[in-house]
């Protein structure tokens, strides 16, 4: 296996997208080689910067929204 | 996997007439669908439009029962937005602009002086710098983070909707997680 596909799964394994074995055949690898480990908690430190970022919308978008439904919901009965 | 049954169970409720369980799906989801979209298309304005526009084509294609209930929905959704925020660049490329003597485009300064000190301030403020580091990225590899990070599709997902193949999208999302890493780094940025 060559580093990039180590790396790949790594971001694989940090968004919940490995099958049950690949993802303790990794866990298996880590394990074992500390650089592995440092890649991944730099993947997952990241992740936690984005987290930050997070935006909601103006409760009028989501009152225009109900309003849409139950306008639709009136023409159709 | 739970969640997804539990997205099916109120969209299953909605389609049969109750409309709270829509309301509980859009606040389940909104600030995943609106981040996705601030971060497509950088302005608020027209994040809060196609937000809206993005949950009516949702409610329309409920209502039509041309949902197809084997996906997941928030992927579902986010392929909307985007598809409408790509709509929205293309008709945005075709309007013409009226620009003044300096070359400003008049409805942005119109857009501008309407609003008062006090709120663009607040914008300044919440205008922060880990969307500016996002920003700062090549467009592809922006682009598989906000739809893999905020969007929540699977890398395949996106290989398959940016036409790439999976190790592209692979390769893009390592690139642009170096890339902000470098960022914070050289720029001594504290984002604790």
């Amino acid at each position: 296996m060559n580093n990039t596909s180590t790396l790949n799964q790594l971001l694989q394994l940090s968004y919940s997208e490995l099958s049950k074995n690949e993802e303790d055949t990794l866990l298996n690898d880590m394990m074992r080689n500390e650089d592995l480990c440092d890649s991944y908690a730099i993947i997952e430190n990241i992740k936690t910067v984005l987290n930050q970022e997070i935006h909601s919308p103006n409760p009028t978008s989501i009152k225009i929204i109900l309003e849409e439904s139950q306008r639709s919901e009136l023409e159709t009965h | 996997m739970k969640d997804q049954i539990k997205d099916r169970a109120l969209i299953k409720q909605y389609i049969q007439g109750n409309e709270a369980c829509l309301e509980m799906l859009i606040n389940k989801h909104k600030n995943k669908v609106f981040t996705t979209i601030l971060l497509i298309v950088n302005d608020q304005y027209i994040a809060e439009d196609l937000f809206q526009e993005t949950f009516i084509k949702v409610i329309k294609t409920f209502k039509s029962g041309k949902y197809n209930e084997e996906g997941k929905f928030l992927p579902w959704v986010v392929r909307i937005a985007r598809n409408l925020a790509i709509d929205h660049f293309r008709k945005a490329k075709r309007m013409p602009t009226v620009t003044s003597q300096d070359g400003e485009d008049i409805f942005r300064t119109f857009q501008i002086s309407e609003s008062n000190r006090e709120e663009s301030y607040i914008r300044d403020q919440r205008d922060d710098t880990v969307r500016q580091i996002i920003n700062m990225l090549p467009p592809e590899q922006k682009e598989v983070l906000v739809l893999r990070h905020y969007g929540d599709l699977s890398f395949k997902e996106i290989a398959d909707l940016t036409d790439v193949s999976i190790n592209t999208a692979l390769g893009r999302m390592r690139y642009a997680l170096n890339n902000m890493r470098k960022i914070i780094t050289e720029k001594s940025i504290s984002l604790q």
